[in-house]
């Protein structure tokens, strides 16, 4: 899309970054709504083709009718190229299929296979091995069928081009009959139904040209959309990474402030507690309660206090020779 | 262009079409046979040149290497430096040569039997190693993709005009 507004990109989005979130909104909605105008005049512009191309064949089938021995000559004249270069069309697409070279490079190939099977090189590396001479004696024979093959197809692109030939000078010979000897009621009929046309082979080689620059039209759309629509995707995407940036430094905030709220003992709600895992802060609170554990362990004397089987003695802390066994 | 040129080229063209699997099979025997009857001197020749030039290849690299290590680049060391390099590419040349005629001598039997073979039995298959070596040429005239065209159409170029 060439908008005047973006530069050469290094990156994806540099043309962005300085733009505020709205800015970038309005460009959205401003390229959205190009692509419902176009999108529109695209809808337009297939019906006027629509028209056109109806009027062009109402018109031809008038003036194209059989209506005098001359006139019929010629339609059956045209009729005949016309098969003709179909069917040229059809052969040479399959002959150009089967064998894509044309006969000069065809030549070519057989030259350098000949000689390669033909002579011996002074620089002593260029003469084939004997697997290389096996391949290149069955490809200069397969070379030999395809050039047959090539003149076919070459033959068909004559008979092809003549058939165009043939067909623009019945053409222009119909041209010049225009609308003589055609029933005057089915003239008017058109006349009628098209009363800002004249009708005639004029207006059908205008028509013609008409739909030519509609397609040509329609062509470019179809660029243009592609890339509107890309732009789109890259504003939506840039958009949405800046969103979860946004969310994600949200939740930085309110997750220091649920660390607070955990310190000082209140009760922590279960929005608290997503804003903790969502940012990873969750694992201070255990650290700062291990931390408090730890440092309560260490104030506190250890007292090991021994268990005595004995009934109605207390418990001592140290052992007795009696039971050191050292009586 | 003139006629003669283009009488010249048609006749070449003439030769390259209606050449005969069976006179190509003749040429290429006739030809590895003189190769091998020449081979075993072209090679002699290639080694006594290989040696010649490795050689001084080696004596020129000696001195190239003592001047390279003076401070100052004398007229010399640039003399030495191109006569080395040329002497390199030579004997490079020639050592490709050698390896090539070394080749061509070791299968030089093996390709006489072959192409004995052939101008005796026949281009069509002879056995399971041997295929028909007009099959792809065939395969044309009835109608088949060629290989080229397989290739072509692989490539998702089939069908254009060329």
């Amino acid at each position: 899309m060439k908008t005047g507004r973006r530069k050469e990109r290094d990156f994806l989005y540099d043309d962005l970054i300085d733009l505020s979130t709205d800015e970038i909104y309005a460009i959205h909605a401003e390229i959205k709504e190009k692509i419902a105008a176009k999108v529109k005049e695209h809808d337009k512009i297939q019906q006027e083709r629509k028209e056109l191309e109806d009027f062009i064949k109402e018109v031809r089938s008038i003036l194209m009718s059989p209506r005098s021995p001359e006139i019929n000559d010629l339609i059956s004249r045209l009729n005949i190229a016309r098969i003709n270069r179909e069917n040229a069309e059809k052969l040479r697409n399959e002959l150009d299929t089967r064998v894509p070279p044309s006969p000069s490079d065809i030549i070519e190939s057989l030259k350098q296979r000949h000689k390669l099977l033909w002579t011996i090189s002074n620089r002593i590396q260029e003469n084939p091995t004997l697997d290389e001479e096996i391949e290149l004696f069955e490809s200069y024979f397969e070379y030999q069928a395809m050039y047959e093959v090539a003149i076919q197809s070459d033959e068909q692109q004559k008979i092809w081009t003549q058939s165009i030939n043939e067909k623009n000078s019945v053409m222009k010979e119909l041209r010049k009959h225009d609308l003589k000897n055609i029933d005057n009621q089915k003239i008017n009929q058109l006349r009628d139904k098209y009363p800002h046309k004249v009708i005639g082979w004029k207006s059908v080689e205008e028509s013609s040209k008409q739909i030519i620059v509609l397609d040509n039209w329609s062509q470019s759309w179809k660029v243009e959309r592609r890339s509107l629509v890309m732009e789109i995707m890259r504003l939506e995407s840039f958009l949405s990474i800046e969103g979860r940036k946004e969310k994600k430094k949200n939740l930085k905030i309110k997750s220091g402030e649920v660390l607070e709220k955990a310190e000082t003992g209140e009760s922590l709600t279960l929005d608290d507690l997503s804003a903790l895992i969502s940012t990873g802060d969750i694992g201070k609170i255990t650290k700062k309660k291990q931390n408090n554990t730890n440092r309560e362990k260490r104030n506190k004397k250890s007292k090991k206090r021994r268990s005595k089987t004995k009934r109605g003695h207390t418990r001592s802390k140290n052992r007795t020779r009696e039971e050191d066994g050292n009586d | 262009m003139s006629t003669c040129r283009r009488d010249k080229m048609h006749e070449d063209y003439e030769l390259l079409l209606k050449m005969t699997p069976e006179e190509m099979a003749v040429r290429i025997l006739d030809k590895r046979r003189l190769l091998s009857d020449q081979i075993s001197f072209i090679k002699q020749g290639l080694e006594e040149s290989v040696d010649e030039l490795q050689e001084n290849h080696d004596k020129i690299l000696v001195k190239y290497n003592v001047s390279k290590k003076n401070v100052i680049k004398t007229e010399k060391t640039t003399k030495l430096k191109e006569e080395w390099d040329s002497i390199r590419e030579e004997l490079k040349e020639m050592k490709t040569q050698l390896k090539a005629a070394i080749r061509i001598n070791d299968e030089s039997e093996k390709a006489i039997t072959y192409w004995a073979r052939r101008v005796n039995e026949g281009t069509e298959e002879l056995d399971y190693d041997n295929p028909d070596l007009l099959r792809y040429a065939k395969d044309v005239r009835s109608g088949k993709i060629s290989r080229a065209g397989k290739k072509s159409k692989q490539k998702g170029k089939g069908g254009g005009k060329k």
